[in-house]
């Protein structure tokens, strides 16, 4: 087919092609509608267009009316008796006279308590335990969550001028707590370093590395493969196929006979076997009353696990030597009780334990206004002299007292940032005043805290008789020696602080069979390190250790005797030398 | 069986398990007795803040059940614990309360102030009077609860109003007013048994309805908000606690006859809102029950009156008095006061209360600038003492001659009154703990006063005594005029039958060693007399130690042969036990023996100090 013959667009015909009729269209077909139907719609008034419907639907009505009427069976029959009381089936009676009920009940408990507050004054409080006799209440049985009181009372030794021996009980119990933090964040296992020391390699030879391990393995494979599978693949002839069908036969008969010997044999030993059942049963029994006696006293300190994460006691509040002054006025106390009432709410277990929180932001300010302690330093409102004068005061009154009670309280690394933070805070001011404020705080700040540093230590070093004693035989035994084993140093540094010669001084004089128990264990620890076995031996550890009784509940204790024996004659300590 | 059986037995097995679940999807056991957290919310259909005060009006605390289904680090809360709060009007009141908040917001956010402020005064809001009388039904199980209810108020009581921590204004005044209306209330009726000064606070004790109710209460300094402290867990715990509180302190004035809220003389009602409040209340409290008093006493004498008759004129009396008194009160206050305090009452007091009544009795107090002022101004009433203060509204002044103690704490005083005795606080705790009026020569002034020592530690249960409490111990018997039991042997159990029932072993060979110890005891009793006579006629200090020293010597010599045949006895009576009382019977040695060996450590440690000193 031919194309048509293109034709001009400019022409009239083109023109008359290109123009939409199609509004002219509608409106003639709309008015010839509206014609013949009789006028638009949209014209005329509603009240010629809608009416209210006033007929009755009779059908729909009585339909409702007669489900209305209707009378359940049951009903009926009863109604038939008039001395039997029908009891409505529905509740939309009972609904309404409840209402009724309430409306009236609370009317008159309205006028009630409007009597009593006339009576009471305009309070509105009114006895709520009037009538408690009557016991009309409804209640429910409440479960007692723990066995913790609510106000535990601090021991004697958290007296603001307390008795020497009660004092340092309770300050060998802070030290230990702290010590036993301290080992836990120096031997747990060390975080992933962020970076690592080495020189960077080149992406294009990463690629290569990795490229060549790959390679490595998929040959050893393929190298091994298909030699086992040639000797699998040999053939097998009838005469070894026998010989293996026979051989096989003969074994099973063997193990059979085994099995028989040994039942028989089984059976002759039945009584001792019934004994070690016997045995074993009242061990379980035992350590199941252990584990139950364990967890009720656990339960004693602390709460159940309740939530994500373990509950954290606070630490102990007690003052240091130095800060026993027996005057009341001068009581450095703690001022954060909302910190100890929020810590009981946790530990009696009335809501989950909340993960211990670090601060985000470093408040400047507020650290200023916790180290003032009770004499406020407000660095909100006051200009840069004042400041600085503050922080003066600060450093040169409070640091050391404060720096002393931070460091009871794990605070050591805090006290080193804010003297930094003094610092930048101090060098940042106009140049003038720079001068005189390195005077008051870079050095001797930093030395002050310093000071504080090996005051603490000294204190921990004087009290370490006690501190020996509360890390072995009391509770910090499970947790410290778990971390003992990668510590020779610290192995060596016990037994230079005498401590070697304490727990043997226990051993001997101990008197039940826990403390024996709990000395053998240090012992045994102590004994890992051969420096320290060599230390042991030569303060005579090994008569003591064989002189110490073995006892039938604990046989633990036999356990650590034999292994310390042997360990010294591992290390060639005669034990009559 | 055939076939066509067994099916049966299938299909009616599956119909008598109405709840039919597959297997691994079965709910029973802890499954579907414990629910999550984050279920319960679900259930509850409220957010998390919402659920948390629920929970903490509510009572309803987490549990740990014995196998935690969704896993170990979940909050787990018992069903029926979830269902007890669903059914209450509270959780409605609470997602009204929200559904409100929300029509405020909108209205803020469209810039509508008018609706905004129209909208909050018809705020709706709730009350938790039933909610006490759910979990308290009895009076006694609140007082029984109030240990941590009284820390908590006076502890918000001495924060500062944060409005960061939503802390408000209005939350610790009413704190403040509670705890002292608590505090006056005990002071009123001599109810404090015991006070320790720790470094975390001054803890409290004291005994109500025969309730033992201890709390602490911070000392007056600056209190710190720390970082890791919920304070809206905190809030809601002090919100119920408050409405607690107000409803035991009514029923513990009514109990009194005072009228609560207290109304109080306009002229400290200004101060009230500070220091004073619990002065003024002691003071409104005292001249109430005068006032009462008195009318039962004129009701006495006429008794031809009818009951009605009666009340009618006793409350218009009572008005006439009451404005009488006001009036005559601050002019001489000082004798009125003397007057209210010493005023008895004490029909149905108990011998403890009598004790506490008398102990200050006939003293006069005046507190200098730096001793801790509310706290001393709530004990030593507590104790019948009268004191004063060096400020505004104080009863009376320094230079009041009458005055016995003034308490001090500074290093040296200036000006001393040769009248009265200038003793630092602590004696007062001590006094209160002892039960004795002590020697106020080891307080004074600029002294290091002796060690405060725990009134919660029971000494005789411990078995050991501290230097300073055997002192005490001793100056108490000379007071009172008697001998006591040798130190070393106390209260040994051989005079308690109860306590030789319990270990159950109360054999005749047992008795006939109990009649030899007490032989010996009672010798050994007698020496120590003539020691202590010694002692009273000669030189006090020496002798008493060595006195003390050789009747312990006598003591140990003495044992070892009896203890021998205890244990003969014990041998054969732990035969005849059941397996379980020998259980409980070893349990109570090995808790004997540790305390025997902690009281011997301490003594040596004792010892070792003195050596090394």
């Amino acid at each position: 087919m031919g194309k048509k013959p293109k034709s001009s667009r400019k022409g009239k015909k083109a023109w008359r092609a290109n123009i939409s009729t199609d509004d002219i269209d509608e409106f003639i077909e709309k008015s010839t509608k509206d014609a013949l139907t009789g006028g638009s719609l949209a014209e005329v008034p509603n009240e010629s267009l809608f009416f209210v419907d006033k007929s009755k639907d009779l059908s729909v009505k009585r339909k409702i009316e007669k489900h209305r009427e209707k009378v359940l069976h049951c009903d009926s029959v009863l109604q038939r008796n008039p001395f039997v009381k029908a009891i409505p089936s529905s509740n939309d009676k009972k609904k309404s006279s409840m209402k009724n009920k309430k409306n009236k009940k609370d009317s008159t408990e309205a006028s009630t308590s409007k009597d009593d507050a006339t009576k009471d004054g305009e309070s509105g409080i009114v006895d709520l335990w009037e009538n408690e006799a009557e016991g009309d209440i409804r209640t429910r049985k409440v479960v007692k969550t723990s066995v913790i009181p609510a106000v535990e009372v601090d021991p004697p030794g958290c007296s603001y001028n307390p008795n020497f021996e009660a004092h340092q009980d309770s300050l060998a119990k802070a030290v230990a707590e702290e010590m036993q933090k301290v080992y836990q964040s120096e031997l747990g296992p060390q975080p992933v370093p962020l970076t690592v020391q080495g020189d960077a390699i080149e992406e294009e030879e990463m690629y290569f590395l990795e490229v060549d391990n790959g390679d490595d393995e998929a040959n050893e494979e393929n190298e091994d493969a298909p030699e086992k599978s040639s000797s699998m693949k040999k053939m097998v002839t009838k005469v070894e196929f026998n010989r293996r069908a026979r051989l096989k036969d003969r074994q099973k008969k063997e193990s059979e006979a085994k099995k028989k010997a040994e039942i028989s044999k089984e059976i002759d030993s039945l009584p001792t076997i019934i004994d070690e059942i016997a045995k074993e049963d009242e061990e379980k029994q035992k350590r199941m009353m252990r584990r139950l006696v364990a967890k009720q006293e656990r339960l004693k300190q602390q709460p159940p696990r309740l939530g994500r994460h373990k509950f954290v006691p606070a630490p102990t509040q007690v003052l240091l030597s130095e800060e026993i002054t027996g005057s009341l006025r001068k009581l450095k106390a703690c001022c954060t009780l909302a910190t100890d009432r929020f810590k009981s709410l946790e530990k009696r277990g009335l809501i989950p334990p909340s993960a211990n929180k670090r601060r985000r932001k470093y408040n400047f300010a507020y650290e200023l206004r916790f180290l003032a302690g009770d004499k406020v330093l407000d660095l909100y409102f006051i200009d840069d002299g004042e400041a600085e004068e503050a922080a003066g005061v600060l450093i040169d009154v409070r640091v050391e007292d404060e720096a002393l009670r931070k460091l009871r309280l794990k605070h050591l690394e805090e006290m080193r940032t804010l003297a930094a933070h003094l610092r930048t805070y101090l060098r940042g001011r106009p140049a003038g005043n720079v001068q005189r404020s390195r005077n008051f705080c870079s050095s001797p700040s930093v030395n002050r805290a310093d000071e504080a540093a090996a005051a603490m230590e000294e204190e921990a070093e004087r009290k370490i008789g006690w501190l020996l004693k509360v890390i072995f035989a009391g509770t910090a035994t499970a947790i410290g020696y778990q971390f003992f084993p990668y510590m020779d140093g610290r192995r060596m540094k016990i037994v230079e602080l005498g401590g070697a010669q304490e727990l043997l001084n226990m051993l001997e004089a101990a008197k039940d069979d826990r403390t024996r128990k709990a000395a053998l264990e240090a012992l045994a620890a102590l004994t890992k390190s051969d420096k320290a076995a060599g230390a042991l031996h030569k303060a005579g550890a090994i008569p003591i250790v064989q002189s110490t009784p073995s006892s039938v509940e604990e046989e633990a204790i036999d356990k650590y005797k034999t292994g310390l024996l042997k360990r010294f004659q591992d290390l060639k300590y005669d034990g009559s030398s | 069986m055939t076939k066509k059986d067994t099916a049966k037995k299938t299909v009616a097995k599956l119909k008598k398990n109405k709840h039919y679940r597959p297997a691994g999807k079965k709910r029973e056991g802890n499954a579907a007795r414990y629910m999550t957290r984050s279920q319960a919310i679900k259930q509850l259909q409220v957010n998390l803040s919402v659920f948390r005060k629920l929970c903490i009006l509510k009572g309803v605390f987490p549990r740990e059940p014995k196998k935690k289904v969704k896993g170990n680090n979940q909050t787990y809360y018992h069903v029926k614990d979830i269902a007890f709060i669903q059914h209450d009007p509270l959780l409605e009141k609470l997602r009204e309360q929200r559904a409100y908040q929300k029509k405020i917001h909108k209205a803020l956010a469209k810039k509508n102030e008018d609706l905004a402020t129209r909208l909050r005064t018809r705020e709706p809001s709730y009350t938790l009077d039933r909610l006490i009388r759910e979990r308290y039904p009895k009076f006694v199980d609140a007082l029984r609860d109030l240990d941590d209810c009284l820390s908590m108020v006076h502890l918000f009581a001495a924060l500062p109003a944060v409005e960061r921590l939503k802390i408000n204004v209005e939350r610790v005044h009413s704190c403040r007013r509670l705890s002292h209306e608590w505090q006056a209330y005990v002071a009123r009726c001599h109810k404090l048994r015991k006070v320790f000064v720790s470094v975390k606070g001054i803890y409290y004790q004291a005994e109500v309805e025969g309730q033992k109710i201890t709390w602490l209460a911070p000392h007056a300094m600056q209190q710190v908000l720390p970082d890791d402290v919920n304070f809206s867990v905190m809030l809601t715990f002090v919100e119920f606690y408050e409405t607690l509180l107000g409803f035991v302190n009514f029923r513990l004035y009514h109990s009194i006859s005072v009228k609560y809220p207290p109304i109080l003389d306009p002229r400290l009602e200004a101060l009230a809102a500070g220091l004073f409040y619990l002065y003024a209340l002691t003071r409104y409290m005292n001249g109430n029950t005068k006032r009462i008093s008195e009318e039962q006493e004129s009701g006495s004498t006429k008794p031809e009156h009818t009951r009605g008759q009666l009340e009618g004129a006793q409350f218009e009396e009572s008005e006439l008095r009451l404005s009488q008194l006001q009036h005559q009160l601050p002019s001489n206050e000082d004798r009125a006061l003397m007057h209210l305090i010493e005023e008895d009452d004490d029909n149905d007091d108990d011998e403890d209360t009598k004790k506490c009544k008398k102990l200050f009795k006939n003293m006069k107090f005046y507190l200098s600038r730096e001793v801790p002022r509310e706290s001393l101004l709530f004990v030593i009433p507590a104790f019948g003492g009268v004191v004063s203060w060096e400020g505004d509204a104080a009863p009376f002044t320094e230079a009041d001659q009458s005055i016995t103690h003034q308490i001090v704490d500074r290093p040296s005083q200036g000006h001393m009154y040769l009248s009265r005795e200038y003793i630092q606080p602590q004696w007062i705790y001590d006094c209160i703990n002892f039960g004795v009026i002590l020697e106020a020569h080891r307080y004074l002034v600029g002294r290091v006063p002796p060690p405060h020592l725990s009134p919660f530690v029971d000494n005789e249960a411990e078995g050991y005594f501290p230097d300073y409490a055997e002192t005490i111990k001793r100056f108490e018997a000379a007071a009172k005029n008697e001998v006591l039991p040798m130190p070393g042997v106390g209260k040994d159990d051989l005079d308690d039958p109860q306590l030789l029932l319990a270990e159950g072993y109360l054999s005749r060979t047992e008795a006939i060693e109990v009649a030899e110890r007490k032989k010996e005891r009672a010798t050994s009793e007698k020496q120590y007399l003539e020691d202590l006579k010694q002692e009273v006629q000669g030189h006090p200090d020496a002798t008493a130690s060595i006195a003390v020293e050789g009747a312990q010597v006598e003591e140990e010599s003495s044992r070892p042969h009896l203890e021998q045949v205890a244990e003969d006895t014990d041998g054969t009576a732990l035969m005849m036990m059941s397996r379980r009382n020998r259980g409980l019977f070893k349990a109570m040695k090995i808790a004997k023996d540790k305390k025997k060996a902690k009281v011997e450590k301490l003594k040596q440690r004792k010892k070792q100090i003195a050596e090394s000193t």
